[in-house]
């Protein structure tokens, strides 16, 4: 029990070193979603009022849409934002139930509160992604390794757990003795 | 007993059938038209949140009531989970505010989740063994049909059809009372539960106690089963829970194209619940449930790492036809291997207390790990890949080194030996 416990324990460790900052392509992806409840929609929640401007920017008309007016939000790559120190571009792709499509980047800079990203400004049209509007972050390859050595450890924890169980199971005497 | 015919037994699939049909219809109900309930009744998201949560605490509380069954007896406890769901949905279509809807979809989950488990039992105890695994594939596979049902609904537009709106979804759950209307005085109590409950000797069997299930003879294959089931819904929870997330926001698939391949796949999925049902009688339970849980690991993995959509169809249909189908072997496991006057309460836990906290736990972990902004992977098709890969070969261990094969279990000469005993 108390390896299984001591196994537990190393994976979590393993899982917290995994742990990443904040990625600007969330921010956007989810400041672009928030624009897709209608009235209901909080864009200031990524930046205050100029994440509305923003907003505003982009889609003017976005608080008097039909929540899941939006198709498609997709976002790709960061990049820094024309060799500013620390502003990042994040380059977006909406489509409407309409069929209208709307491409554009949101410029996004560190919170001054220090707390992730938040949305600057934004402006559309004539821009490409690099990353043909799929999501752009993923798993790195020891988090497979990762993964299998969790397969391994959860294996062994409840095989141990069973087999204990199944042993006082069938001798409750020697469950009562220990 | 001669009553109990094949003819018997084509009814008794039909009613058992409709119960769990709308078990999966109610469940993805509420989500279809919550958009159109929070502006009816005036909520935020995060109001919707608190819902769902709550209306999910209601699977877990049917625990208690599933359990009855050993009690009360399954005709009973089907016909009062049946009607109870009816009068809870009823009340959901007449909702006037977000609290009413709250508690009558907590109920209407407590008796659905009731429902499920009594209605298992009752295929177990009343079909023939070499018959068991092809109707429990019938019954389980109408879990998916409803839910594509309520897709059907919503893309013929019902909540335009008439003025009652999204309400109308909820009275289509009144469906099932007309059956019990017809069904309640042809149907019997069961055979096993009957033979049981009337012998003298079964006077000295705890048929009350929660914790019966995990006396000593029981304890370690209530512990296995409930350990294989939570691994394999952790993972089909959650790959049912993130795969529109998925499709939409990391392939680029469109609402509408995600909802059509899900309904599509669903449909064609639901053949791995009919052909786990017939080769589980003619293999046995675990080498197809072994079989299911490696083709569940393949496409399941693959199925979140498709960024094509031609090619996310067919490998979406596979990862479904194995990761749902499988659940009818699971569904045998949690009632075969334990005596009758004690099946209802195993079955309870196995599903009602291991497979509901691992559904809860793999969505919140998928959701965690594959968090856009920052979760430790950062994309929810990997978290959901690294997820099936480390949980369902768990699952096939503890199943094939501890799970006992059921296929030929005679339950009348299990009952005899717990009542000589």
């Amino acid at each position: 029990m108390r390896r299984a416990t001591t196994g537990v324990i190393l994976l979590l460790l393993v899982l917290a070193g995994c742990a990443s900052s904040q990625r600007p392509e969330g921010l956007v992806e989810r400041w672009l979603l928030s624009l897709n409840q209608g009235a209901a929609g909080t864009p200031d929640r990524y930046g205050g009022q100029a994440a509305v401007d923003a907003a505003n920017a982009v889609l003017p008309d976005w608080r008097t849409r039909d929540p899941g007016a939006l198709d498609r939000v997709q976002v790709g790559s960061a990049a820094p934002d024309r060799g500013a120190a620390v502003a990042q571009s994040v380059p977006f792709r909406i489509e409407t139930m309409d069929g209208e499509v709307i491409t554009g980047a949101a410029i996004v800079h560190p919170c001054p509160s220090g707390g992730g990203w938040c949305v600057e400004g934004a402006g559309t049209g004539g821009v490409e992604s690099t990353s043909d509007w799929t999501w752009p972050a993923g798993a790195h390859g020891w988090a497979w390794v990762c993964a299998v050595l969790a397969t391994v450890v959860l294996a062994l924890i409840a095989v141990v757990i069973v087999s204990v169980v199944r042993k006082t199971a069938a001798n409750p005497g020697s469950a009562a003795a220990t | 007993v001669s009553e109990r015919d094949d003819r018997y037994r084509r009814k008794l699939l039909f009613l058992l059938s409709s119960a769990t049909f709308f078990e999966g219809y109610d469940t993805f109900a509420l989500p279809f038209v919550l958009s159109l309930v929070l502006v009816d009744l005036g909520a935020s998201e995060r109001a919707a949140g608190v819902v769902r949560a709550v209306t999910a605490i209601g699977t877990v509380v049917a625990f208690f009531l599933a359990a009855r069954a050993d009690r009360v007896g399954r005709k009973r406890l089907l016909l009062v989970t049946i009607v109870g769901y009816t009068i809870a949905t009823a009340a959901t279509a007449a909702s006037p505010g977000l609290i009413w809807l709250t508690v009558a979809q907590f109920l209407a989950q407590v008796f659905l989740g009731a429902e499920w488990a009594v209605a298992i039992t009752i295929v177990v105890e009343e079909f023939p063994r070499e018959h068991r695994g092809r109707a429990l594939g019938i019954v389980t596979s109408m879990n998916t049909l409803g839910a594509i049902f309520v897709g059907v609904l919503a893309a013929i537009g019902l909540q335009d059809l008439t003025s009652l709106g999204w309400r109308a979804f909820f009275l289509v759950g009144l469906v099932p009372l007309l059956l019990v209307a017809r069904g309640r005085r042809s149907m019997f109590e069961t055979e096993r539960y009957e033979a049981v409950r009337g012998d003298d000797r079964s006077e000295r069997l705890d048929h009350a106690s929660l914790l019966e299930a995990w006396k000593p003879a029981y304890r370690a294959t209530v512990l296995a089963v409930g350990l294989v089931t939570f691994f394999r819904f952790f993972v089909v929870s959650a790959g049912a829970f993130w795969w529109p997330y998925f499709a939409q926001q990391e392939v680029g698939m469109s609402v509408s194209l995600s909802g059509l391949y899900l309904a599509a796949a669903g449909l064609l999925g639901a053949a791995g619940f009919l052909v786990a049902g017939r080769m589980m009688d003619r293999f046995g339970r675990k080498p197809v449930f072994l079989v299911y849980m490696a083709g569940a690991l393949v496409f399941g993995t693959w199925t979140f790492q498709v960024h094509d959509t031609g090619l996310m169809l067919p490998v979406l249909c596979a990862g479904i036809f194995f990761g749902l189908g499988s659940v009818a072997m699971t569904s045998a496991f949690s009632t075969e291997p334990f005596p009758t006057y004690v099946r209802s309460r195993a079955a309870a836990w196995c599903r009602n207390a291991f497979e509901v906290l691992g559904g809860v736990l793999g969505a919140l972990t998928v959701g965690i790990l594959g968090d856009h902004v920052s979760g430790p992977v950062g994309s929810i098709g990997d978290a959901m890949s690294l997820v099936t890969i480390a949980m369902l070969p768990a699952a096939m261990v503890v199943c094939w080194l501890f799970v006992p094969e059921t296929n030929a279990e005679d339950m009348a000469a299990m009952d005899e030996a717990v009542l000589v005993g």
